[in-house]
């Protein structure tokens, strides 16, 4: 037998756990003047089971990234460093979610055993990803008062399905894209010898789109919206190599933007705040202006974990939790993160590089474009560089439906990761 | 008690682990770029033919020459680049296409399945002249053509 122990999954975990365990020990020391074992409980509780899931990996002989499972586990560790910082009850919550997210990546990884059967379920997924959209859209509860009902629920346990919606949709299109990619790329599919325009192939693809964006711009759900434009394009794009498709698609939707600045009254509050939102330094533009005032402050080393005053900010927590590591640990920490993320995304990519068929590709591909779209919707909303749209910050904010997604999507890339290394 | 210098410390701490820990994945990243030999393209490309070696109730002649593009679906359906009117090959069967001077062959979903010297294709295969692939009952062996 051949020794297959994942090593470097194991150096990287040890040194990303001694990174999050110093992370706790400096916002312990800021706030209460020693190390409370307390403060460590949680983090060693995630640490353990991420340890765990590396040793199940390495046992059940699993080849692929190494990568994958680190930065999200370094990731997730020191966003809940921060969470606990700012609201222990959030961050015990958060801890339960971690773990819980770990199982699931677990899960996901051993129930698809066979990717391909993704594929020949496509239709299903979507209609499944959709009744749950329309369940929001009936019964959905508006939990934060945005004004957005997302959540859908009973009993204390709320679900956020616009969330796992963007998984569903990237499988839905790599397995869509995947049959028609010859035809797409090649412009025309020939009618004995008139070649005519692939519209009949894309009309599927339109109506997806235009469903899930129909439903998330009547729900409000700005953020998503946004999401689930960028990934049909980025796929589309993925699958037909022609920048055509890019272009129209975008130019339809800055046609879209303009319509909908036109119509929603609170999306055009969004762009007139993201415009000036001195305007209203109390009223809407007050998170961002925290939030910029925060990071601001945080300078190049920040002031500390457990000494800065994050808790001004608005959802500091979820959306705007780089705001909080930006202010306490500085710019340092906060450009070393988003070199996480371009790994991550870059390791998806080589992964579709490597992938034995079109479809397990245009999967990895997907998967790492939508951490990569949100990643930058919310960094890019907080700096002022977009519109702020409210979508959480992957692995690192509060939130168990992202969580749960993000997970479901960890464990379709160790998935895809292990097909294309071991024998085919 | 942890005084202010500790907490300094810390802070530097943390800041020099987590640019580590970045290392440390540059260095793998390094080493696999190292490691793994590059495939160098093969310059131009390798045209090729398929021979019939069987054609099974699809009409095709034993011997027949059939020409393939650089990206050919084989089907039934009149619209493929190579079509099989054979009831055991599906509408939409396989593609067959070149990457780098390589054939690849992946199966479409197939009905009957495709076979690369015998062995059901499971994922997208490099074949090379010589091999047989079979496509449903019909099979045809790749050449190179020229």
């Amino acid at each position: 037998m051949r020794l297959s122990w994942r090593l470097r999954e194991t150096g990287l975990l040890l040194s990303g756990g001694a990174l999050v365990l110093c992370g706790a020990a400096i916002a312990s020391a800021a706030r209460r003047g020693e190390l409370v074992p307390a403060a460590f409980a949680p983090l060693l509780v995630y640490l353990a089971a991420a340890l765990a899931v590396h040793i199940v990996l390495s046992l059940a002989g699993v080849r692929g990234d190494q990568l994958l499972l680190p930065i999200v586990v370094a990731l997730s560790g020191i966003g809940l460093v921060f969470l606990l910082r700012l609201d222990p009850d959030f961050g015990m919550r958060q801890a339960i979610w971690l773990v819980l997210g770990l199982v699931i990546a677990m899960a996901t990884y051993f129930l698809t055993r066979r990717i391909a059967v993704l594929r020949r379920f496509k239709y299903s997924i979507a209609t499944v990803g959709l009744i749950l959209v329309g369940l929001t859209f009936l019964f959905g509860q508006d939990l934060n008062g945005s004004g957005a009902r997302l959540w859908l629920g009973a009993g204390g346990i709320y679900f956020q399905p616009s969330e796992l919606l963007k998984v569903l949709l990237v499988v839905f299109l790599a397995a869509y894209l995947d049959e028609h990619a010859v035809i797409l790329s090649r412009g025309a599919y020939r009618l004995g010898p008139v070649p005519l325009p692939p519209i009949p192939y894309l009309i599927p693809l339109l109506v997806m789109w235009g469903l899930a964006v129909g439903m998330l711009v009547i729900q409000r759900d700005l953020g998503a919206a946004l999401l689930f434009f960028g990934i049909f394009v980025a796929m589309l794009y993925l699958a037909s190599g022609r920048l055509l498709y890019l272009s129209v698609a975008v130019a339809a939707f800055a046609a879209a933007i303009w319509v909908a600045y036109r119509a929603i009254p609170i999306f055009q509050n969004r762009v007139d705040t993201w415009l000036n939102p001195w305007a209203q330094p109390s009223g809407l533009g007050m998170q961002s202006i925290q939030g910029l005032i925060a990071l601001a402050s945080g300078g190049l080393f920040g002031a500390g974990i457990g000494l800065g005053r994050p808790g001004y900010v608005p959802a500091v927590h979820t959306d705007f939790i780089l705001v909080a590591i930006g202010e306490e640990a500085g710019l340092a920490v906060t450009l070393g993160l988003i070199a996480l993320y371009a790994v991550f995304i870059g390791r998806g990519f080589r992964l579709a590089m490597r992938s034995r068929s079109t479809f397990a590709a245009l999967l990895a591909a997907g998967l790492v474009t939508v951490i990569g779209i949100q990643t930058f919707v919310i960094i890019a909303g907080v700096l002022r560089l977009l519109p702020l749209t409210g979508v959480t910050l992957p692995f690192v904010s509060y939130g168990g439906s992202s969580i749960v997604t993000n997970s479901v999507l960890l464990g379709l890339l160790l998935r895809l990761a292990a097909d294309a290394e071991g024998p085919a | 008690m942890i005084t202010d210098v500790g907490i300094l410390g810390l802070r530097v701490l943390f800041v020099v682990l987590l640019y580590a820990f970045l290392l440390q994945i540059a260095f793998l990243l390094w080493r696999d770029l190292r490691s793994r030999p590059v495939v160098a393209p093969t310059a131009g490309a390798a045209p090729a033919v398929l021979r019939v070696v069987d054609g099974a109730r699809s009409g095709l002649k034993r011997g027949a020459t059939l020409a393939i593009g650089t990206e050919t679906t084989v089907g039934r359906a009149p619209g493929s680049g190579l079509v099989l009117p054979d009831e055991t090959v599906s509408s939409r069967h396989a593609l067959l296409r070149q990457v780098d001077g390589r054939w690849w062959l992946e199966d479409l979903g197939s009905t009957n399945g495709t076979r690369v010297n015998g062995r059901p294709l499971a994922a997208a295969t490099v074949v090379v002249p010589g091999d047989l692939l079979e496509f449903g009952a019909v099979r045809l062996r790749l050449e190179r053509g020229g």
